[in-house]
């Protein structure tokens, strides 16, 4: 046994690793690896660089990496680039901005990726500044055209090319330590063909003979009516909409729909906010109690898909990114769904009623990727040229829009014809079309160390109001209720804020 | 008195210090990786701390913070709680189950202990994330069947999302778990208790209960001290299972363990100083509880 141990000791210490790439990155996604995979050749053959993609489940990744970061280690074991969730970034800033392990890219993103025109007939969009390949001057588009403006020095670069709401969750006090990979922006779809025997149109709401997008509230009025025409019918397990009970992560979505941050920047909290508790109170009554219209799915994409397929969940809020789970695992949905904006919510006050506040947006955000280089990476420009082939060329987007069904960050890209085509799991509508129609209006989502902190609060109240809903407590009461579980909890987490801050 | 030659000098050495040597090995890869690590996490948990050179001494302000906070006394709860539930269950029923497979007149003995075994090889997440599945709404199996025996009740139970069900869940996948384990020590304790006495007991005119007392407990009371123990530092250790099945800490923190507190702190907030304070608090807590267990069982002459 000694000399086995002995000599399987020898062999390893003596055995030769894996070739070492030039350039490694660590990601959590394998939709983003298998579409990487597709572009790192062409990288690899330009500049003669090699690329090592370590794919590692999300919660390892992290830990792997604040473990690493917190052990001041500068090489070796870290990787030159990284790829983390939104909600998992706030730790990394949590030291003084010249401390955070990964580097600000205002340099990289100011000065590169400008934006050039063959000729004036080249599209545009409003406010877009171009160098036009023919005279080397500068315009701007203006009023659907370019217009040489001469007081511009320099056309757009990456930094102005990408949706500027998505650079916040990346940043810290101006300093940009991520590259925003996509938008998500969100939408609500449902099964067109199971409404429809319900003789209930769930996107639009007949005023005076004219249409409007509903409301939430005449949402879940529909929801009401569509779940009373099933159940009549002995379809008891029929739900309207799917909504998380148990985790916080779609009423987050709400509220970013509304432009509340929980936790925003400077470290303040808005659990409190009016807005928050109407609607953490609208939420809870959408998921408990007698006026209940949607129900959690089970955990996973497959048994969410699956709840769709049957017929269980008739409704449900999509980011981009799950439409692939769609795709992947309910193909036989295919032409049952279709997909509007989100309904917004009643002005809180006085005004209320029906009048929906035109202050939410259409649309919100959940999820979202960075990549982001290392401190310790020893040849920055190459980490940086590696992003610009992953994520700012032609093949990199449209290899992810058609792995992860990814809009991507830069706009200049959408007017590529992979967003435009029909989709047939929507009937032929044309889903990426909708999602950049309102990709601009997507809320910007600020992410801070204590942010994970607010949501769990958060969720502890929508918690704390569902089972008050459970209990039989009265609807008319709930706003109050909600009011001072969010107003404890809101203490709760600014004492925590006070003693784990360090700056 | 001679000094002797060089050859008994070093003999003489070799017999004063080869104990020593032979600790050696051991006692330095002890110090590097398991003493230095637990000195500095003590040094840790007295700073405030967010990067490898940004940390500031706080003294027992983490420690202070701790103990005032109710969401780590929630945790200390909700692990209590769990500890206490998974050992009423666990060692009566996988002594029930040793006993079954025991008895020569059950057939494929064999195959069924190695299937009662086979769950505890597959860990806490992939147990997670099967009940994530059995106790999934609607679609779960465990919710079907009742929905098939009790229609009124249906198959809307929600598992992962009503606080009330929480514990239930995680004590029944825990209990999945490691039954099978806890049967395979009964087991070879059980066939280690001498047949006379049973023999003797039953000529005595001791019945099934009389004999189970008096003879099989006392028997196998060191395998049951030191299952207790051991599953009470599963229990009080917990944090995979729950944090994998709720995807969180579950409803109103159900799923909320001391563990879980110091994982939440440290790794999802970054506050390593604090997550280490946390890290000592249970073992304190841990260390108490396996005292006075131990004591409580007289075993610490068994051991």
């Amino acid at each position: 046994m000694l000399c086995l141990s002995v000599a399987s000791g020898v062999v390893v210490a003596v055995r030769r690793g894996p070739a070492k790439a030039d350039v490694r990155l660590w990601l959590y996604s394998e939709e983003h690896a298998r579409a990487y995979r597709e572009v790192l050749p062409a990288f690899s053959a330009q500049t003669g660089k090699s690329v090592g993609l370590d794919l590692i489940p999300q919660q390892s990744l992290n830990t792997r990496l604040v473990s690493l970061f917190m052990s001041g280690r500068t090489e070796g074991e870290l990787p030159d680039l990284v790829e983390l969730e939104i909600a998992d970034v706030g730790k990394y800033f949590r030291p003084t901005v010249n401390e955070v392990g990964l580097l600000p890219l205002n340099e990289y993103l100011g000065n590169s990726g400008f934006r050039e025109i063959a000729g004036l007939s080249a599209p545009g969009r409003e406010g877009d500044n171009a160098r036009c390949q023919a005279d080397r001057r500068i315009y701007t588009f203006r009023s659907g055209r370019w217009v040489f403006n001469p007081d511009r020095d320099r056309p757009d670069a990456w930094i102005d090319r990408i949706v500027p709401n998505r650079l916040s969750a990346w940043s810290k006090q101006g300093l940009i330590f991520g590259v925003p990979l996509d938008v998500h922006p969100v939408t609500l779809s449902y099964r067109q063909d199971l409404w429809a025997q319900a003789g209930i149109d769930p996107e639009w709401v007949d005023e005076a003979g004219a249409k409007r997008r509903p409301t939430w509230r005449e949402f879940q009025k529909k929801c009401l009516d569509f779940q009373w025409f099933w159940a009549s019918r002995g379809v008891r397990d029929r739900h309207a909409m799917e909504l998380f009970e148990s985790q916080p992560d779609m009423l987050v979505c709400l509220l970013l729909q509304r432009r509340v941050t929980v936790v925003d920047e400077t470290g303040a909290l808005h659990l409190t906010d009016a807005r928050t508790v109407q609607t953490v109170a609208f939420y809870a009554q959408m998921v408990a109690g007698q006026r209940r219209v949607a129900v959690e799915s089970a955990g996973g994409a497959g048994p969410w898909a699956n709840d769709i397929v049957q017929g269980n969940i008739c409704a449900f809020l999509t980011p981009d990114w799950r439409l692939a789970d769609l795709r992947q695992y309910a193909p036989q949905l295919m032409g049952k769904l279709r997909m509007m904006p989100l309904p917004r919510f009643e002005a809180v006050g006085p005004a209320g009623g029906n009048v929906p506040d035109m202050s939410d947006a259409p649309t919100s955000t959940w999820g979202g990727t960075m990549i982001g280089v290392t401190r310790s990476c020893k040849h920055p420009d190459d980490a940086w040229k590696l992003i610009e082939c992953l994520d700012f060329s032609d093949t990199g987007i449209e290899s992810r829009a058609r792995n992860a069904n990814s809009l991507p960050a830069l706009r200049d890209y959408w007017d590529k014809p992979v967003f435009h085509e029909p989709d047939p799991l929507f009937g032929g509508q044309r889903t990426f079309e909708l999602y950049i129609e309102l990709a601009d209006q997507a809320p910007a989502r600020q992410e801070t160390w204590s942010s994970t902190l607010g949501r769990y609060g958060l969720g502890f109240a929508l918690n704390q109001c569902v089972a008050y809903l459970n209990k039989g407590g009265p609807p008319v009461g709930l706003e109050d209720y909600a009011a001072s579980q969010l107003k404890r909890v809101e203490a709760y987490v600014k004492r925590c804020i006070d003693h784990g801050t360090f700056e | 008195m001679t000094r002797g030659t060089p050859r008994q000098r070093l003999w003489s050495l070799q017999h004063r210090y080869s104990a020593y040597l032979f600790v050696l090995p051991f006692a330095a890869v002890f110090c590097a990786f398991f003493l230095y690590p637990l000195a500095q996490s003590v040094v840790l948990s007295l700073f405030r701390s967010v990067g490898p050179r940004q940390s500031r001494f706080v003294g027992l302000d983490n420690y202070g913070f701790l103990l005032r906070d109710p969401l780590f006394w929630l945790s200390v709860a909700n692990t209590v709680l769990f500890t206490v539930l998974f050992l009423i269950l666990q060692v009566p029923l996988s002594l029930g189950l040793a006993m079954l497979l025991n008895s020569e007149r059950i057939w494929f003995r064999d195959v069924l202990r190695f299937a009662f075994f086979a769950s505890y090889m597959v860990g806490n997440v992939f147990v997670a994330v099967i009940f994530m599945v059995l106790l999934a709404q609607r679609t779960g199996l465990v919710n079907r069947a009742i929905a098939g025996v009790l229609p009124s009740v249906g198959s809307e139970i929600n598992w992962r999302g009503d606080a009330r069900f929480a514990m239930p869940a995680v004590v029944l996948a825990a209990l999945w778990l490691s039954m099978g384990q806890a049967m395979i020590y009964f087991l070879a304790a059980l066939q280690a208790v001498d047949r006379d006495l049973y023999e003797a007991a039953a000529v005595d005119g001791a019945g099934r209960w009389a004999r189970f007392r008096h003879v099989t407990l006392p028997g196998i009371r060191p395998v049951l001290l030191y299952l207790v123990l051991v599953g009470t530092i599963y229990a009080l250790q917990l944090f995979e299972l729950p944090y994998v099945f709720f995807q969180g800490f579950g409803p109103r923190f159900a799923g909320m363990t001391v563990v879980g507190y110091l994982f939440m702190n440290g790794f999802l907030a970054g506050d390593i100083g604090y997550a280490a304070a946390a890290g000592w608090v249970l073992f304190v807590l841990i260390s108490i509880v396996a005292f006075v267990q131990l004591k409580a069982g007289g075993a610490t002459r068994e051991f």
